[in-house]
């Protein structure tokens, strides 16, 4: 966990382009992971997740 | 564990925990949760416009998660939020620009000033939403009881003037006629000008950037009232909303060093489990039923604000917060567990009686 705290600390001090692109990076491709996981565990478990009648 | 851009020791599973009370609120409720997740990190020592940045970071992912979930739900009306980007990107920049104003200031100059708009915002929200919901409950129970009788009772007259104001307000802004018109017979909007839009979504996307909250506390009632959304799809559009905002956000407070990206990750690992189990919450649970416990978690984490800065007391602060954090993520986990048990009790009825 150290290399990596070292890792975005030295992008946050010497490059904030880069930090700021791979903040946004990582967050929405764990955002994308947990979501098809997600999915992927509601199906296997059988929940209800068909689309609602807003009518 | 020591994070080094902040300085500061913050317990991994502290971050965990609020950020999977936090994605559940958010993803039931449809806000980012940044209301709870900027006084969570504040409480712990985390300077206010890091707190407010890294609440923006994590609450893409979050937003990502719980957008996969309204969108299978079909609570998603993508016109709607399409048209709520522009004006969310302008405000959010300008949110930014007026943290970056305070910072010329110091540090200890940006907390005061981001902890008393908190403290307005909060107490607002908070004061609104309790009375609201009560009169709401009141003139319910009213109705039960006295289903025969016409004499409008006093809580009647109250809920009835609160309705009028927000329904008259709506039909107001509804009259603006500026073009562009913009259309949508899903959602029973003949027409509206965009800019009645664009100015809600400005400044929700103000209170994103200063504030580092989603904004899903009042897009939400701006697409229930001015637009007609039904409620669940109001909080599925704002969810996907708030993707925009908080990308935006983060991107530009990561610019001018606000993120700190480790306490980001860390929050997002709760939040993107929470996220889902509260965005599936919405099939069963209604929201109605919480909006009171809604009001009193804004109560509490007004006070963690006021406890921390004006007295000084970090540990109550802290217990504040993730003591309410706590007790709403229970509260829809039990109403949720109910709720699919009864539809699972109807489903196997329906089937005996076929």
């Amino acid at each position: 966990m150290n290399w990596l705290a070292t890792l975005i600390l030295q992008w946050y001090k010497t490059d904030r382009l880069l930090y700021a692109c791979v903040t946004i990076g990582a967050v929405a491709v764990i955002g994308l992971l947990f979501g098809i996981l997600g999915s992927w565990i509601a199906r296997k478990l059988g929940l209800d997740t068909s689309r609602l009648n807003h009518s | 564990m020591f994070f080094p851009i902040t300085g500061v020791n913050i317990a991994v599973w502290y971050l965990v925990g609020i950020g999977f009370a936090v994605g559940m609120c958010g993803g039931f409720w449809g806000g980012g949760g940044g209301w709870i997740l900027t006084p969570a990190l504040y409480a712990v020592g985390v300077p206010m416009n890091i707190a407010v940045g890294t609440s923006l970071a994590q609450m893409v992912g979050q937003a990502i998660v719980a957008t996969f979930w309204h969108h299978r739900l079909g609570n998603i009306s993508v016109r709607v939020a399409a048209m709520m980007i522009p004006g969310t990107i302008v405000g959010v920049e300008i949110g930014a620009r007026i943290m970056e104003v305070l910072k010329t200031h110091g540090e200890a100059h940006v907390n005061q000033v981001i902890s008393v708009l908190y403290i307005i915002l909060l107490s607002g929200l908070a004061i609104y939403t309790l009375v609201e919901s009560l009169c709401s409950q009141q003139a319910l129970a009213r109705a039960h009881q006295q289903q025969t009788d016409d004499e409008k009772t006093p809580s009647n007259q109250r809920s009835a003037v609160a309705d009028r104001v927000l329904v008259d307000a709506a039909h107001y802004l509804a009259q603006c006629r500026i073009p562009p018109m913009i259309r949508c017979p899903l959602l029973r909007v003949e027409r509206m000008s965009f800019w009645v839009i664009f100015l809600a979504a400005m400044l929700t996307g103000i209170l994103a950037g200063l504030l580092g909250v989603g904004g899903g506390f009042l897009r939400v009632p701006t697409l229930v009232y001015l637009i007609g959304c039904p409620t669940h799809v109001a909080v599925g559009t704002s969810m996907f909303a708030i993707i925009v905002s908080g990308a935006f956000g983060a991107f530009t407070h990561a610019l001018k060093g606000n993120v700190d990206l480790l306490i980001a990750l860390c929050m997002l690992i709760g939040a993107a489990i929470g996220a889902q189990i509260g965005s599936f919450a919405t099939r069963y649970v209604q929201g109605t039923q919480l909006r009171v416990m809604f009001g009193v978690a804004l109560v509490v984490a007004t006070a963690s604000i006021v406890v921390k800065n004006f007295f000084n007391m970090p540990v109550l602060a802290i217990m504040l917060v993730a003591g309410i954090a706590g007790l709403m993520t229970l509260i829809i986990i039990t109403l949720l567990i109910r709720g699919v048990a009864q539809a699972a009790r109807a489903q196997a009825e329906q089937a005996a009686d076929h």
